[in-house]
């Protein structure tokens, strides 16, 4: 009778608990953010809801329901939505947000995502993105081959699925903590949407407040490699003697500052590429091969040389070359002041260092 | 049996890094946190090692039995008490916050005093439990909740997201002296050999304690973690931004393979077995020393007489756990845990010293 009595007063204990069970919730899959045109509502919220299906079925399975409102802050846009759904909102599985191209030219800072870092049931690890032109209308697509509502994007930017050079990964914590880094600025993948589904393939580098530019898909491919390290992209050299493509199978780079000469600080980079040859318009064999790696090399670098460049020219530095800078001197805060005064200045000096492994199937 | 020892300092490292640490450190950061870090290992260190080698001086005795044989009783009966609410209060600091944390992640429906009721009632049961008992229990749990966080540190510092680059820029800050606040805060991690007053009595039949070395290696290592990997995963400034420092960070860290992509939840459900007992030692230690005032010593044997001091204790104390935190909001626990560790770094110092002229005076007579 005592373990009765004392198990009763356990469970009263639990009427307290607000719980919903799971069919009284919405779950949002992604979220998008974009500058609406009513003056006194600046944001539009956008949720892509997904409706649960008994069974999954590839491009069948992934129904949802997309609303959207204006409203003066994301928190006010969010309590309004609730009520145009019969369920409750349920954040904890939003994995994607969309920012509107528009928004982010405007203003895209701490005070923009402040909302999503508050609450807790959104992730760290949530994937952030720029809609372009609209966050709304990159929600609004519905890719043949997604299993659940969003699924495509989630793949896409895991590198799980697909292993595109072209996509670049922007965390919602990484986002944040280049936001206030001295010497690491953010960047974020561009998602435009085509009929069916979407075409990744640029990134916009943002300053520590709103977005300075898009790169182009070449640019892109080039900053993901510098940014991410990844190692599966290619390299095509096109000159002359020479037209071939390079598949690379192992990639790394390192570098150091050289400030011997006061007046025209360098950047001394060593890039180290491993590659099978992948298509060519002449035979490798009984030639050369020194040939084309130099050519290669050559190549190479004018491309790395190129996209560091843009990146200087815009005074924005996403690959953190100022915050290693801060890292290697030990001057505290003069380090950066240094840096920001070197930095418009920088001379690079790339080398490219290519390791041809071999031709391919074929000669 | 010296494991045991390594189990309850390694305890309170794990649980005053992780949980207080950070807060304070970070926010000392560019004003000598990373010098602090090691002068306050070194100290702590050096108070264990003349801790435990005095109180070994009385075997199988624990400090309300050693005190009362010296001193009078109107000295000894403040004193213990002072220990025991010390003790429990350092136990009911750690589950408030835990209950703050769980309550904000795990179950934001759920009102605090819901959560910290149960919280309570587990913790004081284990309390109640003899000194052997809550030992075997350490052991257990550690070994059990261990792997998974050692697996979610390799994670992080293994991590594509994890930039040393800031870790390195934050070297920078490390010949600054550390103030009294960040010293006495890292000091305070290394405090867990100050339960061995009541687990004295469990270490009787082994000759020396075995493994000491290994406290200060634990504390800096773990210190070390706590401090720099926020930092690398959340950014230099970034970092200061985050309350719970150590849930965000492992919310940054994911597993793509695993069965489990996000690591805060491994990292939530581990540090739950590991503040409950954290609470669960440090209460049995405070309510040891309560009843050191009492009665003379009579051994816990779980059974109901022999309890029954332990258990009003347990529930005074945990019934003011439950109101404090329900009527404690967010900013007040942090200024009331920073004040906290201020007091409560001299106070050990006081207890270590005087312990340590006692075992002088025995050695006279």
């Amino acid at each position: 009778m005592k373990h009765v009595w004392m198990w009763l007063a356990v469970l009263f204990l639990f009427t307290g608990c607000g719980f919903k069970d799971i069919d009284k919730r919405y779950l949002v899959m992604a979220v998008g953010v974009d500058k609406s045109e009513l003056k006194d509502k600046p944001y539009r919220v956008s949720l892509k809801l997904a409706i649960p299906t008994a069974q999954i079925r590839p491009g069948q399975s992934n129904t949802f329901h997309l609303i959207s409102d204006d409203a003066p802050t994301i928190t006010e846009a969010v309590r309004h939505l609730k009520s145009k759904v019969d369920k409750d909102l349920d954040f904890s599985q939003t994995k994607i947000l969309v920012f509107g191209t528009k928004l982010a030219e405007e203003r895209l800072d701490k005070t923009t995502i402040d909302w999503f870092l508050r609450k807790p049931e959104i992730q760290g690890i949530a994937f952030m993105a720029l809609g372009s032109p609209t966050a709304e209308q990159v929600l609004g697509v519905r890719p043949k081959s997604e299993r659940m509502p969003a699924d495509s994007l989630m793949l896409s930017f895991d590198q799980e699925g697909t292993e595109s050079s072209f996509i670049v990964t922007a965390f919602l914590f990484d986002f944040h903590r280049r936001l206030s880094e001295k010497g690491l600025d953010p960047y974020m993948p561009v998602i435009r949407p085509l009929k069916d589904t979407y075409l990744i393939d640029q990134v916009a580098v943002f300053d520590k407040e709103k977005i300075k530019a898009v790169l182009s898909p070449e640019e892109t491919r080039i900053f993901n490699e510098l940014s991410k390290k990844i190692s599966n992209f290619d390299i095509e050299t096109r000159t002359e003697q020479a037209r071939f493509a390079l598949n690379v199978t192992s990639f790394r780079y390192s570098y150091e500052f050289d400030e011997r000469n006061e007046a025209e600080p360098k950047l001394k980079m060593n890039v180290h590429i491993r590659g099978l040859s992948e298509e060519s318009n002449q035979s490798f064999y009984n030639s050369n091969w020194d040939r084309y790696k130099a050519e290669a090399e050559k190549e190479a670098a004018k491309r790395y040389a190129h996209v560091l460049r843009k990146l200087q020219s815009l005074k924005v530095d996403p690959i953190g070359f100022g915050l290693r800078y801060r890292a290697t001197h030990y001057q505290r805060d003069q380090d950066w002041e240094k840096w920001l005064s070197i930095y418009p200045r920088l001379d690079w000096n790339i080398k490219v260092n290519i390791d041809l492994l071999g031709s391919g199937g074929i000669k | 049996m010296s494991r045991y020892f390594l189990y309850f300092v390694t305890l309170s490292i794990l649980i005053n890094a992780i949980l207080f640490v950070p807060r304070i450190l970070i926010d000392e950061r560019y004003d000598g946190a990373i010098s602090s870090m090691l002068f306050g290992v070194i100290i702590g260190g050096a108070l264990m090692y003349l801790f435990t080698s005095s109180m070994f001086k009385f075997r199988g005795q624990g400090l309300p039995e050693i005190m009362r044989q010296a001193l009078p009783k109107s000295i000894v009966v403040p004193f213990l008490l002072l220990m025991g609410s010390v003790s429990f209060i350092s136990g009911a600091l750690v589950l408030i916050n835990y209950a703050f944390i769980v309550s904000r992640y795990l179950i934001p429906n759920t009102p605090i005093y819901v959560v910290l009721i149960l919280f309570v009632l587990v913790a004081s049961f284990g309390a109640m439990q003899s000194s052997q008992t809550v030992l075997y229990s350490t052991e257990m749990i550690l070994v059990l909740c261990l792997p998974f966080l050692l697996f979610s540190i390799f994670k992080a510092y293994t991590n594509q997201n994890m930039n040393y680059d800031e870790i390195r820029a934050m070297i920078d800050y490390s010949n600054i002296l550390p103030s009294w606040k960040s010293l006495s805060v890292s000091t305070y991690a290394v405090t867990g050999y100050i339960s061995l007053s009541i687990f004295n009595r469990v270490f009787a039949d082994i000759p020396k304690l075995k493994h000491r070395w290994a406290v200060p290696c634990i504390g800096f290592s773990i210190l070390f973690t706590a401090f720099f990997v926020p930092i690398g995963i959340l950014g230099t400034d970034g970092v200061n931004e985050f309350i719970f420092t150590w849930v965000s960070t492992a919310d940054a860290i994911r597993m793509k393979y695993a069965f489990i992509e996000r690591v805060v939840y491994i990292f939530l459900l581990v540090y739950l077995g590991i503040s409950y007992l954290f609470a669960m030692t440090t209460w049995h230690v405070g309510s040891e020393f309560i009843r050191g005032c009492f009665s003379h010593y009579q051994p816990n044997t779980s059974s109901i007489n022999s309890v029954l001091p332990n258990a009003i204790s347990c529930i005074v104390f945990g019934i003011g756990t439950v109101i404090v935190g329900n009527w404690l909001g967010e900013d007040d626990l942090f200024s009331v845990s920073s004040y906290w560790m201020m007091i409560r770094s001299p106070l050990d110092i006081c207890v270590v010293f005087s312990v340590y002229i006692l075992s002088r005076w025995r050695q006279a007579l």
